[in-house]
C-alpha cells in the first residue's frame, strides 16, 4: 500500500541526498582546481630555476641557487623520495637530463609543441599521480644551440644548445590526499545528514500528519448508524480542510441516501404489511369460527389482492424504468391533443369536485418523444392534482415550450394540505402525504413513476411554489 | 371485557372487531387518533389496541396524552412498524405490549387476554366460585365437573363477576364492561343475561344458585358458606 509520509519521507531523502551530492562534487572540484592552479603557481615559480636544475642534473658548472629553489626545495628535487621533478628535453623530445626525485620516471607525455606554461596531470610509470608544467628551455640554452655562446658561458654549457622544453612537475599525493579526506568527510557527513534527515523528517511528517490520521480513525469509525456525525474542520490544516468539506458532504449526500431508502424500507413494510395481516386475520377468524365467515370476505380477499398487484406492477415498471431507459419509441406528439387524452379519464371525477381545468398553450406543442411514458407522466399529474386540489379550486395547465426557461408542461393547483419540506419527499418512493397510508386507492408511487419516465424521456419533473402559493409542477428540459 | 380498537385499516378493524366479539369482549372502535383518545377517556375500557401510524393524531401521541390524564387502561400496540426503536419509543410512552403485523390471532387473542388480566391483579389462572370453574385460558366452564356451553358474552359476563367475586357489581358496570357502544342503556339487557346465565349454570335441579341479586344495587358471585 502507497504511504504518503513513506513518499514524502523518501522524496525529501532523495532530494537532500542529490543537493548533497552535487554540493559535494563542486566543492570538490572547486576545490581541486584551486589546489591545481596553487600547484601551477607553484610550478610556475620554480620555472626560471630549471637552468639551475639542469647544471645540476647534469653536474656542469655549478649556478647560483635562485632564490625560489633553495633548501626544501631542492632538495625535494635532488631525493628519490622528492615530491618535485624536473626533466629537460631537445627538440626530438629527447630527455636530456632529469632530477633524482624523477628516477626512472618520464614527464614526455606533458611535452606537447601547444605552448608554453602549458599545465597538465600524468600518471607515471610507478602509479603516482603528477602535475606538470612544460615550458620552452630558457634563452640562454637556446643561444647556445644556435651557436651564439653568451659571454661568460662555460665550453661545456654548449651541448646546452640543443634543449628545448623543460618539464617541471610535482606529485599530487599531497593533494590528493587532502582531497581524499574532502570526500571521505563530505561522505561521512552526508550519511550522518540522511541519518538525522530520515529522523526529523518522520518526525515532523507524522506530527503534520496527525490531523490526518485523526480523520482516519473518525472515517474508520463511522457506519450506517453514526452517518449525522461530521468531521470537524476546525483546526485542521488548510490543505486538509477542503479534502475534509468534500467528505462531510458526501457523508450528508450518503445520510439523505440512507434515510431515502430507510423511509422506503419502513414505507414497503407498512405497505405490504397492512395487506398481509388483513390476510391472515381473515385466515385465521375462518379456521377459528368456521360458521362466523362474513359473506363479504370474498369481496375483501378481492381488494386486498388488487391493492397488493397495484404496489408490485407499480414496484416493478418503477425498476424497469430505473433499470433501462433505452427502449424509447419516438414518434411526434401533439402536446394539446395528449394533455386532452389524459384529462378525459379524470374530467368526471373533476366535475363532482367542482375543479376547473385552465388550460394555456404556447406556440411550440409538437415534440418527438415516446406518447407512452409521456401519458404516463400527465396522468399520474392530473390525478394528483384530482385528488388533493381543494374542491371547487382550479387546476392550471400550461402546454407548450417556453424557449427561455425550457418549461414544456406546467400544472399548477392549490395544494393547503402540503408542507414546504413535502416538495423534497414528494417524488420519494411510496411518500403519502397521509403518514397513516389509510386509503386503499393510492400507493405513493405515481410521482415516483412521473419523475422516472420523465428521466427516461430525457427530462426534468420537479416541483416548486409559485408566487401566488400553488404547488407548481414542471416538466422541462434540463439546463435549459 | 370492553376494548377500545384504534385502527384506521376499515378492513382490518372489521375483522378484528369480529374476532374479539367472538372471543367474548365488548369491542369500540375508533378511525382516527382524535376519535381514540376521546373515547379513550370518556369511557371505562379495559384495554386499548392502539394502530401508531393514524390519521390526524398518531397512536403514539394519543397514548401519551391518555397517561397525562392519568388514564392508566392497559394498552398494546398494533402496528407495521417494526424497528427495536419504534417498539422502545412505544413501550416508553406507555404502552404495555406491542405486536407488529403481521400477526398470529391467537397472540393478539393471548395478549389481549393477559392486559385485561393486569387490570384485575387478583385473577387467577382459572377462576372458582364454590363448585363453578372458569378458565379463561381456554373458555372452558364447568360445575361440579359438568361442563357448561356458554355463548361469547356470558362467559364475558361470568368472567366478569367471578373477577370480581364477593362484590357487588352494578348493572351500569356491567354494561359499561361487557356490552358495546351499541347497546341501549334503557334496554333490560343486562337482566335478560343474567336470567340465562343462571339457567345455564343450573346444572342440577338442587343447584343453588351461584349468582345472587342485591335488588337496586346490582348482582354479586360469592364463595358457599360453610
Amino acid at each position: 500500500m502507497k504511504s504518503i509520509r513513506n513518499h514524502l519521507l523518501n522524496r525529501l531523502l532523495i532530494g537532500i541526498a542529490v543537493i548533497w551530492t552535487l554540493a559535494g562534487v563542486g566543492l570538490y572540484f572547486f576545490l581541486e582546481h584551486n589546489l591545481n592552479a596553487r600547484t601551477d603557481a607553484e610550478l610556475q615559480s620554480l620555472l626560471p630555476a630549471s637552468r639551475f636544475l639542469t647544471a645540476r642534473s647534469l653536474a656542469l658548472r655549478p649556478l647560483a641557487a635562485p632564490p625560489a629553489i633553495r633548501g626544501v626545495v631542492l632538495e625535494s628535487f635532488e631525493s628519490p623520495q622528492g615530491s618535485l621533478y624536473f626533466q629537460l628535453f631537445d627538440s626530438d623530445l629527447r630527455s636530456m637530463a632529469r632530477s633524482q626525485s624523477l628516477g626512472s620516471n618520464n614527464l614526455l607525455n606533458a611535452v606537447t609543441p601547444q605552448g608554453r606554461h602549458t599545465a597538465m596531470n600524468l600518471r607515471l610509470a610507478t602509479g603516482e599521480r603528477v602535475r606538470v608544467m612544460v615550458a620552452r628551455a630558457p634563452d640562454p640554452f637556446r643561444g647556445a644551440m644556435r651557436g651564439e655562446r653568451p659571454p661568460g658561458l662555460h665550453q661545456d654549457e654548449a651541448i646546452l644548445g640543443r634543449a628545448a622544453w623543460v618539464a617541471i612537475g610535482k606529485n599530487l599525493g599531497e593533494q590528493n590526499q587532502t582531497l581524499r579526506l574532502l570526500l571521505g568527510g563530505l561522505t561521512i557527513a552526508g550519511l550522518l545528514m540522511m541519518g538525522t534527515a530520515a529522523f526529523v523528517v518522520r518526525m515532523n511528517l507524522q506530527a503534520g500528519l496527525k490531523p490526518l490520521d485523526a480523520v482516519t480513525k473518525q472515517a474508520a469509525s463511522m457506519d450506517a448508524y453514526t452517518l449525522q456525525t461530521r468531521f470537524s474542520i476546525e483546526g485542521l490544516p488548510s490543505e486538509l480542510q477542503p479534502i475534509v468539506q468534500h467528505l462531510n458532504e458526501l457523508v450528508s449526500r450518503l445520510e439523505r441516501s440512507f434515510e431515502r431508502e430507510k423511509r422506503f424500507s419502513a414505507d414497503l413494510a407498512h405497505e405490504l404489511r397492512t395487506p398481509v395481516a388483513e390476510l391472515r386475520l381473515m385466515a385465521e377468524s375462518a379456521v377459528k369460527w368456521p360458521g362466523q365467515v362474513p359473506v363479504d370476505v370474498f369481496q375483501d380477499l378481492l381488494s386486498i389482492a388488487q391493492r397488493m398487484e397495484q404496489t408490485v406492477d407499480s414496484l416493478l415498471l418503477l425498476a424497469r424504468l430505473e433499470k433501462d431507459a433505452s427502449e424509447l419509441q419516438l414518434t411526434a406528439v401533439d402536446l394539446r391533443d395528449l394533455t386532452s387524452e389524459c384529462w378525459n379519464p379524470f374530467s368526471t371525477c373533476a366535475q363532482q369536485r367542482d375543479l376547473k381545468l385552465q388550460t394555456s398553450t404556447h406556440t411550440e406543442t409538437q415534440v418527438e418523444t415516446d406518447a407512452r411514458l409521456l401519458r404516463r407522466i400527465l396522468s399520474n399529474l392530473f390525478d394528483n392534482a384530482v385528488e388533493y386540489a381543494p374542491a371547487g379550486s382550479v387546476v392550471r395547465c400550461e402546454i407548450g415550450l417556453v424557449e427561455e426557461t425550457g418549461v414544456l408542461w406546467a400544472l399548477s393547483n392549490e395544494a393547503p394540505q402540503l408542507q414546504g419540506v413535502d416538495l423534497d419527499r414528494m417524488f420519494d418512493r411510496l411518500w403519502r402525504h397521509d403518514v397513516s397510508r389509510s386509503s386503499d386507492s393510492r400507493s405513493g408511487l405515481g410521482l415516483s413513476i412521473a419523475r422516472a419516465c420523465a428521466e427516461a424521456l430525457g427530462l426534468q419533473l420537479s416541483a416548486s411554489w409559485s408566487s401566488d402559493g400553488w404547488l407548481r409542477l414542471e416538466l422541462r428540459h434540463p439546463g435549459a | 371485557m370492553r376494548i377500545l380498537l384504534v385502527e384506521d385499516s376499515p378492513r382490518l378493524r372489521k375483522m378484528l372487531t369480529a374476532a374479539l366479539k367472538s372471543s367474548g369482549y365488548a369491542v369500540d372502535t375508533a378511525e382516527t387518533g382524535d376519535e381514540g383518545l376521546w373515547m379513550a377517556q370518556t369511557h371505562p375500557y379495559d384495554a386499548l389496541i392502539l394502530d401508531i401510524m393514524l390519521p390526524g393524531l398518531d397512536g403514539l401521541n394519543l397514548l401519551g396524552r391518555l397517561r397525562q390524564s392519568g388514564r392508566d387502561t392497559p394498552a398494546l400496540f398494533l402496528t407495521a412498524k417494526d424497528a427495536v426503536q419504534d417498539r422502545v419509543t412505544g413501550l416508553r410512552k406507555g404502552a404495555d405490549d406491542y405486536l407488529t403485523k403481521p400477526f398470529a390471532l391467537e397472540e393478539l387473542l393471548a395478549r389481549v387476554e393477559a392486559l385485561c388480566r393486569r387490570k384485575y391483579p387478583q385473577a387467577k389462572s382459572i377462576l372458582r366460585a364454590g363448585d363453578l370453574e372458569l378458565d379463561p385460558g381456554s373458555k372452558a366452564v364447568s360445575r361440579g365437573g359438568v361442563p357448561i356451553q356458554l355463548a361469547a358474552r356470558e362467559f364475558a359476563l361470568l368472567e366478569h363477576l367471578l373477577l370480581r367475586k364477593g362484590r357487588v357489581v352494578s348493572r351500569t358496570e356491567i354494561e359499561e364492561h361487557i356490552y358495546d357502544q351499541l347497546a341501549s342503556p334503557m334496554s333490560n339487557v343486562v337482566d335478560s343475561a343474567i336470567c340465562a346465565l343462571r339457567r345455564l349454570l343450573a346444572v342440577r335441579p338442587d343447584a343453588p344458585p351461584v349468582i345472587q341479586t342485591r335488588r337496586g344495587l346490582g348482582y354479586i358471585i360469592e364463595d358457599p358458606k360453610g
